[in-house]
C-alpha cells in the first residue's frame, strides 16, 4: 500500500469521525427531553374568566318553562 | 535464546522485508507519526470522546429543559391560584352559566322554555321537534356539544318577531341556523319555520 492510499483512507475516516461527533453533540443538544405527557401538562392557561360573556349571560331573558302542551289558539286556525 | 536474539536480523531472509518502509528516513517517521495520530484520534473520538461529549450535551439539554418545565409549571400554578380565587367570587353566577349551557342536553327544559316563550309572545306553536344528540366522543376534543331543534309557529309579524327575539335571547344559549317566514293563504297570519342548535357541555 502506497502512502497516498493510506492518506486517502485515514484522512476521510478522521473527517467522518469529526462530523459524526459534531452531529451527535448537535442532536443531543437540540432534541427535547420533555416527555409528551409533561408537554401537555405545561400548556399555559388563561388566568382570567371571560367576565364580559358572563355579564352578557346575566342580561339574557329568564324564561319560566311551561311543561304542559299548548292549546292551539283559534286565531291560528 | 540469547544467540537467537542477537542474530535474528542476520537470520532473516534478504528481500522478504523490502515492502516495509525505512523508518530511518525522517520523512517516513513523520508520515507514520501523522497516520498513527489520525488513527488514534479517530478511534478515541469514536469510542471515548463522542460518548462523553454527547452525554455532556444531553445533560445540559436536560438541565435547560427541566428549568423550562419548572418555569412553566410555576406560571401554571400562579394562573390556577388566580383562577381559584376568581372562581370563588363567581359562585353566585354559576347557576346562570349552567342555565345557559347545561351539563346535559336538557331537551325537555328547552322544549318547555320554547313553549313558554311562544305563550308569552302570543304565538301558536304548530310543531316542535328535536334531533339526535351526538353522544359519541369526537376524535378532536370539542369544548361544547350541541343538538338541533326545529319548530314552526303561526302569528302576526310583530308577535313572531318578538318570539324569535325572545328565543334567541333566552337564558339557554341557542343559535339560529334557518329562519323563514311564509304568508298563509287566506289569512293575515305568517308561518315561521325555525331551525337552530342548542348547546350543552358534555
Amino acid at each position: 500500500m502506497k502512502r497516498k492510499d493510506i492518506i486517502l483512507l485515514v484522512v476521510p475516516f478522521f473527517i467522518l469521525v469529526l462530523i459524526w461527533i459534531g452531529l451527535s453533540i448537535y442532536h443531543n443538544s437540540v432534541t427535547s427531553t420533555i416527555p409528551e405527557v409533561l408537554n401537555i401538562q405545561i400548556t399555559p392557561i388563561n388566568p382570567t374568566f371571560d367576565e364580559k360573556t358572563i355579564l352578557n349571560l346575566k342580561n339574557r331573558e329568564k324564561v319560566t318553562p311551561v311543561f304542559e302542551a299548548q292549546q292551539s289558539s283559534p286565531s291560528a286556525e | 535464546m540469547k544467540i537467537l536474539s542477537k542474530n535474528i536480523f542476520k537470520i532473516l531472509p534478504v528481500g522478504k522485508f523490502d515492502l516495509l518502509p525505512d523508518f530511518k528516513e525522517e520523512r517516513t517517521q513523520k508520515f507514520t507519526t501523522l497516520v498513527l495520530t489520525l488513527v488514534a484520534l479517530s478511534l478515541f473520538g469514536l469510542l471515548a470522546i463522542n460518548p462523553t461529549l454527547s452525554t455532556i450535551a444531553k445533560l445540559k439539554k436536560q438541565v435547560s429543559d427541566n428549568n423550562f418545565v419548572d418555569q412553566k409549571l410555576q406560571q401554571k400554578i400562579n394562573a390556577l391560584t388566580a383562577l381559584s380565587q376568581k372562581y370563588t367570587s363567581l359562585q353566585n353566577d354559576l347557576p346562570i352559566i349552567t342555565a345557559a349551557i347545561p351539563k346535559n342536553p336538557e331537551i325537555p327544559l328547552l322544549v318547555a322554555q320554547i313553549q313558554a316563550t311562544s305563550k308569552n309572545s302570543n304565538v301558536s306553536l304548530n310543531s316542535l321537534q328535536t334531533f339526535q344528540v351526538e353522544i359519541e366522543k369526537p376524535k378532536i376534543q370539542k369544548k361544547f356539544s350541541s343538538f338541533s331543534f326545529a319548530f314552526s309557529a303561526d302569528g302576526s309579524y310583530n308577535d313572531l318577531l318578538k318570539f324569535v327575539s325572545l328565543v334567541s335571547n333566552m337564558e339557554r344559549v341557542v343559535s339560529v341556523d334557518i329562519l323563514s317566514l311564509t304568508k298563509r293563504t287566506g289569512s293575515n297570519l305568517l308561518e315561521l319555520t325555525f331551525k337552530g342548535k342548542a348547546f350543552f357541555n358534555q
